[in-house]
């Protein structure tokens, strides 16, 4: 284990792990507790569109990941107060049009597009130096934001109607707060790939609700549990020279069910 | 005393007491749709309002209008409260089915929830704050579930939560949407004795599909189907609904029960 602290990539790998799951654990936390995962999802699979346009012009892929993201998350925020179009729709159109043009933007690049399955699975064996000052920055602004606003958000996401009637700027506030769901994306996509980050942000905050109920409480609980998972995962996928991001997926969904065994013999136990 | 009489009473204490919420000629609804239409209705610093009608006939949208949750297609409301605007002093406690049951939140995040402000979006509640909440759980007597989330309360505690919500910043107004549904009768006749209390220092409207019981706790009651009939007194006859195209049923046992409250005259 020491021994692969030698190499600059796994340091870099640790570190993109400690990032995300810190993100992650945050975001994650947001969207679950307000009932948006699918909407997550829409944001995530809409960046395809952008690393595909990346491809084709040449510029990084990530960048395009994030206009897409960025964009994909403010049109669903519009469309689901503005508009007669039924949200959940809205999200699927807008989730399979990102997919298409990313496909269509690869195909029509010349050549070999290199690195593709990495944006699709993840592989954070191979963060860059760039990579992790964005992943640092992202994660610095987004605890920043929520330890600065925490009662506002928790509020907001909890019951916003309520909070408008106490003139609250609630829709600002859910902008901003798309606006990170979407960084907080895009940082997971070196991780564990558009495949499996709407995973990152749920099964921590799963395994932590199986023990806590309050907010707070859950987003410190998940930070553990993804950190706990990540790391492992990366070990793991090192050792057994298996991809990086499945394999953390699969870790942390081996400690939800044990947490879930265990939360299932303490309730038997109090039972008796 | 007659109902003419009680009328003149209530009329001539009105005439002394503060104006609160001024509504002028308003329509509103929902994308495009009128829900209602020339609504004009004044509020008074004591007012005790049962707002009733049939499901569909407008009083969540009213409701929501005085709370600007929806902005008018035409006419006006004017805000003469004693606190500044943006102090927004109007308490609400929503129906308990728009809330969502499964939140990790605890019941005194909820109760803080209330007391957020413009001014208070970043600042941390103050030791004060806390403390006002911690009275507030106390006359409620719902300290044994102040630190447990709300998902595992019963209907009735929901409630008590709600309201508390909905009053720790002292409103001037206070507006329930149908705080009788999901409780037991036992809570039920509690809360009428709470908000019988609470009538003393702001206004109240209640809204509710059950004539029978508001009746005899309100002081007014404004009958909505589209159209806003206000009736300056708590006694109503099945013809006077009729009247005001009210479509509900007074159900009683014998007799309709009528009785005007003693604070009438205070």
């Amino acid at each position: 284990m020491i021994e692969l602290l030698q190499y600059d990539f796994f340091v870099n790998a640790i570190i993109a792990a400690v990032l995300t799951s810190i993100t992650c654990g945050i975001i994650g936390t947001y969207i679950v507790s307000k009932r948006i995962v699918f909407i997550s999802g829409g944001i995530t699979h809409t960046s395809f569109g952008g690393i595909g346009l990346g491809y084709y012009l040449g510029f990084n892929p990530l960048l395009g990941a994030t206009v897409f993201s960025l964009l994909a998350a403010w049109i669903i925020e519009f469309m689901s107060k503005r508009t007669d179009v039924r949200e959940d729709s809205a999200i699927a159109i807008l989730w399979s049009f990102g997919m298409a043009i990313g496909i269509i933007f690869i195909f029509i690049t010349p050549g070999y597009a290199p690195n593709l399955m990495s944006y699709l699975f993840g592989s954070i064996l191979t963060v860059s130096h760039i990579d992790l000052i964005m992943m640092l920055a992202i994660t610095i602004a987004i605890s920043l934001f929520f330890s600065i606003f925490y009662k506002t958000i928790l509020f907001t996401a909890f019951d916003e109607q309520y909070l408008k009637t106490r003139n609250i700027p609630v829709e600002l506030f859910n902008y901003i707060l798309m606006g990170f769901v979407a960084l907080a994306i895009v940082l997971s996509i070196k991780a564990v790939g558009i495949i499996l980050i709407i995973s990152l942000l749920t099964i921590p905050q799963s395994s932590a609700n199986l023990f806590v109920k309050d907010f707070r409480k859950i987003l410190f609980y998940s930070i553990l549990i993804g950190l706990r998972g990540s790391l492992t995962g990366l070990v793991a996928s090192y050792y057994l020279d298996i991809p990086s991001g499945a394999s953390i997926i699969f870790f942390l969904v081996v400690i939800f069910i044990i947490l879930r065994i265990i939360k299932y013999l303490i309730t038997k136990k109090s039972s008796f | 005393m007659t109902r003419v009489d009680a009328c003149h009473i209530f009329e001539a204490y009105k005439m002394n007491k503060n104006k609160i919420i001024e509504i002028k000629d308003i329509s509103a609804g929902y994308n495009g749709e009128t829900v209602i239409e020339d609504v004009s209705l004044e509020i008074f610093g004591n007012d005790f309002i049962g707002v009733i009608g049939p499901n569909g006939a407008g009083k969540t949208t009213l409701i929501k209008t005085i709370l600007r949750l929806i902005t008018p297609y035409k006419g006006e409301i004017n805000y003469i409260f004693k606190a500044h605007k943006s102090e927004a002093p109007i308490g609400y406690l929503p129906q308990v089915n728009t809330i969502d049951h499964r939140f990790p939140i605890t019941v005194r995040d909820v109760i803080m929830s209330g007391l957020l402000s413009r001014k208070k979006l970043i600042k941390r509640f103050t030791k004060e704050e806390k403390k006002k909440a911690d009275i507030l759980i106390k006359q409620m007597m719902i300290e044994n579930i102040a630190s447990k989330p709300i998902g595992e309360l019963s209907g009735g505690q929901m409630q008590r939560v709600f309201l508390c919500r909905a009053i720790i910043s002292d409103p001037e107004l206070l507006i329930l949407d149908e705080p009788n549904t999901y409780v037991d009768n036992k809570f039920e006749s509690e809360l009428y004795e709470i908000l019988k209390k609470l009538n003393e220092k702001m206004a109240i409207i209640v809204v509710s599909h059950d004539i029978g019981t508001i009746s005899s706790f309100v002081k007014t009651i404004a009958c909505v189907n589209k159209k806003v009939h206000y009736h300056k007194s708590n006694i109503i006859s099945q013809e006077q609904l009729d009247l005001y195209k009210c479509p509900i049923q007074l159900i009683t046992h014998g007799h309709v029960p009528h009785t005007v409250l003693e604070s009438h005259d205070n």
